[in-house]
């Protein structure tokens, strides 16, 4: 799979659905039956679809011993250890991965991936696994039943579960027990316009391994090292068209 | 056939009246006049009109209100790219603060404030088990000038002051 062909796909769909929004925006409104108007809420700039976010992961820079992302990650979103490995919350995973013919050993950290053809947004009986316009998978908590078929579609492992009464939830990530939960990519910053909390502490920490930013925007930083480094995108073979891409390895 | 039409006479239509009158004495009791009158002498807070940002001045307008704007904020938040912080419960915990001395107490202490109607109204609500009930000491979230306010009315203009400032800010940039 390459990523150009990705990309030329995903911008294809956006301006098919450009030039829908700007169509029905020029109707303005349209007369269903006699007496009967299906008025249309004019779109507002960040609705249109115009952005990708996306993040470039450089396994080269990453480390090993370095969890720097994680912490900042748990720090965020109020994720606390019950000393339970198996149900404890992990919105970020630090993973080892080892060449078995050269034996190159590369550490990436793996979150949700944000994919343009979401899996759990697919399964999702109720709606709430939801693609945001700006490419972010999210899940509305207030309509999630907790039924974990986004958990079982993830092929990433991205999508958790909370399976513990929160106690102190974090006032900008509300999360309770019965509810699927992920990378929410830090929206609550970035609508303020602040980087990711894992991208910032990884900067922090000197390696700089993460970058954030507009896939859709061909002059901004991450577009153009991902064609310039052919970023890939974990499991490929399965087309989910990630919006998290990594460079140095081989996948 | 003619069974069926002696059943119909003995059993079927004593018990249709007996319903029709039943029905008819529910719907005349069911509205004493004295219900009617104190209906008169307090007219009912219009409902459907959403007031924002004066709450503070008209309290009455928010008690009927606050589910409708919280549900306004919540069908929003996830979905919109633009999401706006008015409609939050993070924005209601900011200000409607019960301190037990120097702290704030929690949605778990019956003195919260929301559980002070909700506790008289027999409602349990379940906000509480996703939300922070504390009001946050984040400095990006909440300025000291929120933070150390006394009254909500002075909480809510130092929280507009607040936001006019970060939003001159986000636009300077």
């Amino acid at each position: 799979m390459s990523i150009t062909g990705n990309k030329k796909t995903a911008c294809a769909e956006s301006s098919c659905m450009q030039s829908r929004r700007r169509f029905l925006l020029g109707a303005g409104a349209i007369l269903l039956a006699p007496g009967v108007l299906l008025t249309v809420r004019p779109a507002l700039a960040d609705e249109t679809g115009r952005q990708r976010w996306g993040l470039l992961i450089d396994t080269r820079r990453c480390v090993g011993d370095c969890s720097a992302c994680v912490t900042a990650c748990s720090t965020t979103h109020g994720l606390v250890s019950n000393g339970r490995p198996a149900t404890d919350p992990q919105w970020i995973r630090k993973v080892q991965v080892t060449d078995p013919g050269t034996g190159h050993v590369a550490h990436m950290p793996i979150m949700c991936q944000h994919c343009g053809n979401a899996q759990c947004v697919e399964v999702c009986p109720t709606g709430a696994s939801l693609k945001r316009a700006d490419g972010i998978v999210l899940v509305d908590k207030h309509l999630c039943i907790g039924c974990r078929y986004c958990v079982m579609a993830c092929p990433f492992k991205a999508r958790g579960f909370a399976h513990e009464e929160v106690e102190n939830p974090s006032p900008v990530s509300p999360r309770g027990k019965g509810s699927a939960e992920g990378c929410t990519m830090c929206v609550h910053r970035i609508n303020k316009g602040q980087l990711p909390a894992c991208v910032e502490a990884c900067a922090r920490s000197g390696h700089e391994a993460i970058l954030f930013g507009d896939l859709n925007d061909p002059t901004s930083l991450i577009a153009k090292r991902v064609v310039a480094f052919g970023a890939a995108a974990l499991r490929a073979d399965l087309r989910t068209d990630p919006s998290v891409r990594y460079v140095g390895v081989n996948l | 056939m003619q069974q069926y039409n002696t059943i119909l006479r003995r059993r079927l239509l004593p018990a249709l009246l007996l319903g029709a009158l039943l029905t008819a004495a529910g719907v005349f009791f069911a509205a004493p006049p004295h219900q009617a009158a104190a209906a008169e002498a307090a007219p009912p807070v219009p409902k459907q009109k959403l007031v924002r940002g004066h709450w503070s001045e008209n309290p009455e307008i928010m008690r009927k209100n606050h589910k409708e704007l919280l549900l306004e904020g919540m069908t929003n938040a996830a979905r919109a790219t633009n999401r706006k912080d008015d409609n939050t419960i993070e924005r209601c915990v900011t200000c409607h603060i019960v301190r037990d001395g120097e702290k704030p107490v929690s949605a778990a202490d019956p003195r919260h404030f929301c559980n002070q109607c909700h506790a008289k109204a027999g409602v349990s609500i379940d906000c509480f088990t996703c939300h922070a009930s504390l009001p946050t000491t984040d400095p990006a979230v909440m300025s000291p000038e929120v933070r150390n306010a006394d009254t909500v009315k002075e909480r809510l203009q130092q929280w507009q002051k607040y936001t006019q400032e970060q939003a001159a800010k986000g636009t300077g940039k």
